[in-house]
């Protein structure tokens, strides 16, 4: 049998640590980039809809970024350093919704939308998003998390848990009631008669 | 427990299938008219519908129009602050180290010019015995060596603490 590095090292049970410190390594420039560009328009549409502020989901898109970074966190695969991403994400616009205890501001029309307001199938849409921010203000900020990373994310249970700092096993209930309620505002029974 | 029940309760078995035909833009036009039908008389789904459109909806004009920086400039953004950040730190370490000299500067000061120190220290006698006599001798020495190193140690820590 051909003596190899890797069989020595596999049998002294080194293989994983070798595998691990790489891992560990700090993300260099290319490799931070192309997460950057594959996670920051989703992890941003995330904050907008949680803060319902889009200059602030800017301010946090970057601190997030940057304490990502920062952290040198070993990720065994994409999927768990993107839920680390969200979870940083998640802390720092709770901690910054403690510090400053502001209300849910309703987004307004992008820029995009503006010169389309013409178009009734558009504005239809528009007036849908801005029934949508206020619903969403009228939920609790861990019922808006969970509701994004289910329905707009496509996250399962364990990751919503995960992210939103819960116990896994309360999440199916919690996102039932947080699903209930934003049907009923989005029907207009909680609204109080903003809807036309 | 009651609610846990009321969750269970709702369950509905067509729930994945009705997430499916929303997620992947079939619903309500291009899916099963059979799912369109459950829909209607299912509160659970047709909960889960109103709900999963809008933020799918939604989700795809933040896509679209998300004000996203270039990822080269983001990296440089983080690079510069790492380093504002390695240098406060170092500011920190800097100000504390010299404001332990200097309170040893004011210590051997007072232990050697104030005269009621001196007087203290003279009722001490193990400490006047074998410290006091070396400070007298070789005070002026002594306080130069203080004052070079206490010009020289900020330059040291912050040599030894900064990243590049």
């Amino acid at each position: 049998m051909p003596f190899s590095v890797d069989m020595t090292l596999s049998r002294l049970g080194l293989r994983s640590r070798v595998e691990e410190k790489a891992a560990a390594a700090p993300m260099d420039e290319e490799a931070f980039r192309a997460f950057y560009e594959r996670t920051a328009r989703p992890v941003w549409a995330y904050l907008r809809r949680i803060t319902g502020d889009g200059q602030l989901a800017d301010d946090l898109l970057q601190d997030a970024y940057y304490r990502f970074f920062r952290a040198s966190v070993v990720h065994e695969d994409e999927t768990h350093r993107r839920n680390y991403l969200y979870r940083i994400a998640t802390n720092l616009a709770r901690d910054n919704a403690r510090k400053h205890r502001h209300g849910f501001d309703v987004p307004l029309p992008e820029a995009g939308d503006a010169h389309q307001l013409r178009d009734d199938a558009t504005a239809h849409r528009i007036d849908a998003r801005m029934d949508l921010g206020r619903a969403m203000s009228h939920l609790g900020a861990v019922q808006r998390q969970m509701l994004w990373l289910a329905y707009a994310q496509g996250s399962s249970h364990d990751e919503i848990a995960q992210v939103v700092g819960v116990n896994a096993g309360s999440v199916k209930g919690l996102l039932y009631r947080a699903r209930r309620k934003l049907a009923a505002l989005l029907r207009g029974d909680g609204l109080g008669g903003e809807r036309a | 427990m009651a609610s846990e029940e009321n969750v269970r309760k709702a369950d509905c078995e067509r729930e994945i299938e009705t997430l499916d035909a929303v997620s992947t833009g079939l619903w309500p036009d291009r899916c099963d008219a059979a799912l369109r039908e459950h829909v209607t008389t299912c509160a659970t789904c047709s909960d889960l519908t109103e709900v999963a459109a809008a933020l799918l909806d939604d989700r795809d004009a933040a896509l679209r129009h998300a004000p996203i920086p270039p990822s080269g400039l983001v990296w440089w953004r983080m690079q510069l602050r790492a380093r504002s950040e390695s240098a406060q730190t170092a500011r920190r370490t800097v100000i504390a180290v010299q404001a332990a000299v200097f309170a040893g500067v004011i210590v051997l000061a007072l232990a050697l010019f104030a005269p009621g120190w001196q007087i203290n220290f003279a009722h001490v006698s193990e400490i006047a015995a074998s410290g006091l006599p070396v400070v007298a001798q070789w005070g002026a020495p002594l306080l130069l060596a203080l004052a070079v190193w206490l010009a020289l140690a900020p330059v040291a820590v912050w040599l030894a603490v900064t990243d590049d």
